[in-house]
């Protein structure tokens, strides 16, 4: 097996109200990572660990293969990295930017640098102070693209892009990782853009890790059947059960561990299953984040 | 410096600071053109020519340093590959490049002329202790903005420069060994003339290491 591209083990980070706590966190080649959290749940200081921004508290952090943040700068010749946050030098141009960014990295791809000016319809010699929020993203995007790197580093690239250009980024995205090489780490709370390209979802709440497994499994494991029960008669326990909701008659289970055994359990116990429904990653998330607060004390 | 990519960082602000340099050479240039035109055009040259120096101090820091963090373009650069120490210590050679080529230029220029030509000299010593204070502010801005990492302190900063040539005519120019001179038409070049430049250069000196001792120190680059 390959050696991961990234691999955080132990990290903790403290603010006097927020704390970071035994993140564990790994990617492997070729994959693209939905890093998924609500507003302050600690998805940007986990990345600006790991690019070396901010050092850890306590933990280890290795990017490929790099012990970070010592050997950021080596480790930033093979990973590019896109904030929300971020800002281009505003008097200047895009293609200014272009040519800086290709005099300081190992590679840069011009011919594909001019495919994606194309594709994002961005003008080169356009100041980037004039420059709309989706140009803008569109420009650190190119930017970042062009120079192919093993790794992409996004933080929450679509917050205020409008559907076109969400698409047009999240198509670029797709294209690129056909190379089984190149991976993506994709911070959002959008749970919509990271279930499109994501083949493993981490969810993170309030500074910890709560799950982090493939896409397939989360959406083939977690499911919610509607089943009709006979007045006065509970519904008995079964593992992976993390919330019933009832009303009247009706009931809705929700499992985060589904085997096909399950409906056949409830129709034993007397209940009759009507339906058995997939969940979207947002109901999910939520479901996820909402069991994990109440397990905290 | 030897590295490549903080070479093209260093060359990279040195580029953004051109107009601030060139600015600083016109502006002694106008300072030199009028300082023979009277005691207006001498005391208006004197102010130029103080600008001149020390005014850089302050653009470089503003917009090399503050505007950029402010602006949040070094989350940009320092998403290349360079790291975050590289990154300062990049920033801190090309303010002092761009600082120090117009005020070393400068002072040669004036060096020359006053070697040259038959103006009275008696104010030099004097103007060499204004000229290398301005190496302090720089210094100072340096500290502040690369270190502080605070908007209030950058502001106190800037207020301090503003207000300390004031305090420095006031102080300095009041020394009776440099004072009684000022008019005369040699250079008297008294020990304490000698003394307040040595220290002035020590602070600087002591200054820009303080901020380069913080830097290595510094961990966080958000």
């Amino acid at each position: 097996m390959s050696a991961p591209v990234f691999e955080l083990v132990g990290v903790d980070k403290s603010y006097p109200f927020f704390k970071l706590e035994g993140v564990r966190l790994q990617l492997a080649p070729g994959q693209i990572m939905g890093f998924i959290g609500a507003n302050g749940a600690g998805k940007s200081t986990t990345i600006r660990i790991l690019m070396g921004l901010l050092p850890q508290d306590r933990g280890e952090v290795r990017l490929l293969g790099h012990s970070m943040p010592e050997g950021q700068a080596l480790a930033k010749r093979d990973v590019a990295f896109v904030s929300e946050e971020m800002r281009l030098y505003p008097v200047v141009s895009l293609e200014w930017h272009m040519q800086f960014v290709a005099s300081v990295v190992p590679y840069w791809d011009a011919a594909y640098a001019q495919v994606l000016l194309k594709r994002f319809n961005l003008h080169p010699q356009q100041k980037t102070k004039e420059l709309s929020h989706g140009q803008r993203m569109k420009a650190m995007l190119l930017l970042a693209l062009a120079r192919r790197p093993r790794l992409l580093v996004l933080d929450e690239p679509m917050t205020g892009l409008d559907p076109v250009a969400r698409h047009e980024i999240l198509t670029e995205l797709m294209s690129i990782v056909t190379d089984e090489e190149r991976s993506i780490l994709f911070s959002s709370h959008n749970t919509q853009d990271v279930e499109q390209i994501s083949d493993v979802i981490t969810f993170i709440d309030r500074g910890r890790i709560i799950e982090s497994s493939d896409k397939e499994v989360f959406l083939e494991r977690w499911r919610r059947l509607q089943l009709e029960v006979p007045a006065c008669k509970p519904l008995p326990p079964f593992a992976g059960v993390v919330d019933v909701a009832s009303s009247g008659r009706m009931a809705v289970v929700t499992t985060k561990a589904y085997t096909p055994e399950l409906p056949a359990f409830y129709t034993q116990a007397g209940a009759v299953v009507r339906e058995v429904q997939h969940m979207t990653l947002e109901e999910i998330f939520v479901a996820e984040v909402m069991g994990s607060r109440e397990d905290t004390p | 410096m030897s590295n490549p990519v903080v070479r093209r960082f260093i060359l990279k602000d040195i580029n953004a600071s051109r107009w601030t340099m060139i600015g600083a050479l016109l502006t002694a240039a106008i300072a030199l053109g009028i300082a023979g035109t009277g005691d207006l055009g001498a005391y208006t040259a004197l102010i130029f020519l103080i600008s001149a120096g020390a005014a850089p101090a302050v653009f470089l820091c503003m917009f090399l340093v503050m505007a950029e963090r402010k602006e949040k373009v070094h989350l940009f650069c320092l998403s290349l590959p360079i790291s975050g120490r590289q990154y300062l210590l990049a920033k801190i050679a090309a303010a002092a490049t761009a600082f120090l080529v117009p005020w070393a230029l400068i002072a040669a220029v004036i060096g020359v002329l006053v070697a040259i030509l038959p103006v009275p000299t008696g104010f030099v010593p004097f103007g060499w202790m204004l000229w290398t204070f301005a190496l302090d502010l720089f210094a100072l801005m340096i500290a502040i903005t690369m270190v502080g990492n605070s908007d209030a302190l950058n502001v106190v900063g800037i207020i301090f420069f503003n207000t300390s040539f004031g305090f420095y005519f006031f102080i300095f120019g009041r020394i009776p060994e440099i004072a009684h001179h000022n008019g005369d038409a040699h250079a008297h070049w008294s020990p304490i003339v000698f003394q307040v430049i040595g220290a002035q250069l020590l602070i600087a000196a002591a200054l820009i290491a303080f901020t380069l001792w913080r830097l290595t120190k510094r961990r966080d680059f958000t």
